[in-house]
């Protein structure tokens, strides 16, 4: 679900400071040098997330772990990517050798260096599915991304206080999205008992001091500052030349905050600048350009995707008064038709979004769509 | 090695010619009940290697689940033909394609499963990347022109063998209990806990739960939407529980989708919340009945849990009689079964022992906790711990309410986490 680059999501302005500032830093800089060789032992494949240099991050729910793989697939030319796959999880199911009802497609991220897709996967019905990491090619081709003897290194997140005790049967803290910005990976966690909200920053290259100690967000809907919504998904946003976060959140709202004031056990207040309606309940969504404006791509659960305008969002002060009649407030979006069951989204190049949609005979066909 | 005979050959030729869909279940349960058939090296061919070549299963050294196949059938003079050869992986590939078979009736042929072929006494093994899998129809395609050229049948080019793997047998799942179990529920209710007894397929399981608005019984009504989808379902480690949701965007007050469309729940209203059939195990099994749970909705509850309210009622030091907390209102009951404990302060106490070790249950409809120790007492201090992340059924925990307008607040210090009650235990 995590489709969000440093790249794909800064405004055109905040872009060229970004590519000028940071791009001789990172070319100077190998991420995967302080990595050891292996086979990474997840429990779990969930979110997926790129960060540069063909690093895959993955979330693993179950050891409350992100692990990052170098995959080594760092060069290519997304744009000239487009890329239909009828019926993926039933391909997936055959190289894996199983039938389609027993395996389950967490998540499909688009690598924005080589225009690669890489799908996570459970292969088995229950919580004792084998996790594996799968890659469309850019012609079409569904192949296993072996994790035997990557490179790779890992950060586990702090759990729930009663594991400290030894107790039998922590709580989980399912992790709802990872997205890797300015150096930094941020997780959103969902616990599977105490409604709480999570979000966690981690510095990239992986610290061992550091695991990235959990922030809440306040963020202010209608009258009230909400605290204790999980965020659901999130991508990096440039707001007069900061980096921002926008995320949505189980209730709807959409939010945004500095990417700045992520910092370990801090509060921070976020800025309410859409109310999404009842038909729109975010999975995923992306930041995208078009004829030099920047929109929201949203994927939602059940009905249409949302094309969210942002232009207001810099002068935007927030929405914390009442909104009656259900009128709208905060930035303007459309839904847009024919693309409807859509449960995965990611950008896959400047004029593109890759979706994965559901049909009704239970196959999961990967499609290319024009950017609306 | 003992020949084949040639009654048994009969039955054999007659398995395979008709082995087809369906027929690879006899086929595979054939030779599981005759294991003599399996003697894999044949002293001399007595039939074409197309009535010969056998697929099946073979187990792993440390389980009983499926850990390869064996293709079998071979006699002694082709093995020996074939380790003369030493085939690479690649060639074995080419030669021994083992894929599934989609089981939708579709021709589309499957990519092989990648995986180390072994040449044994009892014939080829391939032990695939992933386990074969209970449920999967797998298919051999033996590509005879690629066998060793002595030993390459004249006129044969493609022999194809399938192979169903039967599905677990397994006890049929049911839903034991769905929490909170009282039959009164607040509006702003927040999530259900759905336990089974035994661990379920992961994945889509919203499609399979509905919450109907039985208020009027001759037009029950189905609530729209009512719980959180999530990609990431919120299930305990062994897929025996799940967390569902109610959408926070019907229950908090002021959002668009309560505004829209109105609460899940409506005060005063009497629903049926129904776990399906549908639902399958871990197994791929359905669910053995539909489960139930009819409620009536009652006023939303805003007041957060306090602790100085709750009944502790202290047992005898010397006995293992359990220690007694008493809530003012149900609490969410995940939640106290990991969250409380209490520990020893007293001399005779040490970090190690410090926690009171024993048997947490809840009952009286999560208005009731009971700590019952491994071990007797001791006459000495203890204290109640509680985290303050402990909620009641609307979300409200002792540390801060569900739903509540700080905007003076947000930079108050953090709330404690810890809420503590000290007591004693004497004679």
């Amino acid at each position: 679900m995590l489709r969000k680059t440093l790249l794909a999501s800064v405004t055109v302005a905040f872009c060229s400071l970004v590519l000028f500032s940071l791009a001789p830093i990172a070319a100077a800089q190998d991420l995967t040098a302080g990595m050891g060789q292996g086979t990474p032992q997840l429990v779990t494949a969930g979110p997926l997330a790129f960060g540069p240099q063909g690093i895959l991050f993955v979330g693993d729910t179950r050891s409350a772990t992100i692990f990052a793989i170098a995959t080594g697939d760092a060069t290519g030319d997304p744009n000239g990517v487009t890329m239909d796959v009828a019926n993926l999880n039933g391909k997936v199911a055959a190289l894996l050798g199983a039938d389609s009802a027993s395996i389950r497609i967490n998540d499909v991220v688009v690598n924005p260096a080589s225009g690669q897709v890489y799908v996570s996967v459970a292969r088995g019905r229950g919580a004792d599915a084998t996790p594996v990491i799968c890659r469309v090619t850019t012609n079409g081709d569904v192949e296993e991304f072996s994790l035997d003897n990557v490179k790779f290194s890992k950060a586990s997140l702090p759990n729930a206080p009663a594991e400290r005790q030894g107790r039998r049967n922590p709580r989980m803290e399912s992790i709802t999205d990872i997205a890797y910005i300015q150096e930094q990976v941020v997780i959103a966690g969902l616990s599977n008992e105490e409604f709480a909200s999570k979000l966690r920053a981690v510095a990239f290259p992986f610290d061992d001091v550091n695991a990235g100690a959990s922030v809440e967000i306040y963020h202010g809907a209608h009258g009230a500052l909400e605290t204790r919504s999980p965020v659901r998904t999130f991508a990096p946003f440039g707001i007069d030349g900061e980096m921002h976060v926008v995320a949505a959140y189980t209730c709807t709202p959409l939010v945004t905050f500095p990417m700045a004031d992520l910092k370990p056990g801090s509060k921070v207040k976020g800025t309410t600048v859409a109310e999404l309606g009842n038909r729109n309940r975010p999975l995923d969504m992306f930041v995208y350009e078009k004829d030099s404006k920047n929109y929201i791509l949203m994927a939602n659960n059940a009905r249409g995707m949302m094309k969210i305008q942002t232009d207001q969002i810099n002068s935007m002060k927030g929405i914390d008064s009442r909104i009656s009649g259900g009128g709208t407030a905060g930035l303007k979006y459309e839904t847009i038709e024919g693309m409807d069951n859509v449960v995965q989204l990611d950008r896959l190049n400047d004029g593109h979004a890759l979706i994965l949609v559901q049909t009704e005979s239970g196959a999961q066909d990967l499609k290319t769509v024009v950017l609306p | 090695m003992r020949s084949q005979s040639p009654a048994l050959s009969t039955r054999q030729s007659l398995i395979v010619r008709s082995r087809r869909r369906g027929i690879a279940v006899t086929l595979a349960t054939f030779f599981l009940v005759c294991p003599w058939v399996l003697d894999a090296a044949m002293s001399e061919p007595q039939e074409p290697l197309a009535s010969r070549v056998v697929l099946k299963v073979i187990s792993g050294e440390e389980a009983e689940a499926p850990a390869a196949f064996l293709i079998g059938g071979w006699t002694e003079r082709e093995l020996a033909a074939f380790s003369k050869e030493k085939f690479s992986a690649e060639a074995m590939q080419a030669a021994f394609a083992v894929s599934v078979r989609n089981n939708d009736g579709t021709e589309v042929a499957n990519p092989p499963l990648r995986g180390g072929y072994q040449l044994t006494q009892a014939g080829v093994v391939f032990s695939p990347r992933f386990a074969p899998m209970p449920g999967v129809t797998y298919e051999l395609r033996l590509q005879a022109n690629r066998l060793p050229k002595s030993i390459r049948p004249e006129g044969e080019t493609e022999i194809v063998r399938e192979l169903h793997i039967p599905k677990v047998e397994s006890t049929p799942v049911h839903v034991t209990s769905v929490y909170p179990s009282a039959d009164e529920l607040p509006e702003n209710l927040l999530k259900f806990y759905l336990h089974f007894s035994g661990p379920m397929t992961i994945g889509n399981s919203y499609k399979h739960v509905t919450l109907l608005d039985v208020s009027n019984k001759e037009a029950p009504r189905e609530v729209k939407l009512p719980f959180l989808t999530l990609e990431q379902e919120l299930w305990n480690h062994n897929g025996t529980r799940l967390t569902l949701l109610f959408d926070p965007g019907r229950i908090k007050r002021g959002l668009k989708p309560r505004e829209e469309v109105g609460p899940a729940l409506i005060e005063g209203n009497t629903y049926e919340f129904v776990v399906k059939t549908s639902w399958q195990d871990a197994h791929g099994a359905a669910l053995a009945k539909h489960h139930r749970k009819r409620f009536r909705v009652t006023a939303p509850d805003d007041m957060q849990p306090a602790p100085n309210n709750w009944e502790v009622m202290v047992p005898q030091a010397g006995t293992r009689n359990p220690l007694t907390l008493r809530f003012e209102e149900p609490l969410d009951r995940a939640m106290l079964m990991r969250v409380i404990e209490v520990r020893q302060l007293g001399a005779n106490s040490s970090a190690e022992t410090a926690v009171v070790r024993g048997e947490i249950s809840v009952d009286a409809r999560e208005t009731r906790w009971r700590l019952t120790p491994a071990e007797p007492w001791a006459e000495d201090d203890y204290e109640l711990v509680v985290e303050t992340t402990l909620e009641d059924r609307a979300g409200n925990s002792i540390g801060r309410p569900f739903e509540v307008d700080i905007f003076d607040r947000v930079d108050r210090e953090p709330a404690q986490e810890f809420y503590r009650r000290r007591f004693s235990i004497r004679h």
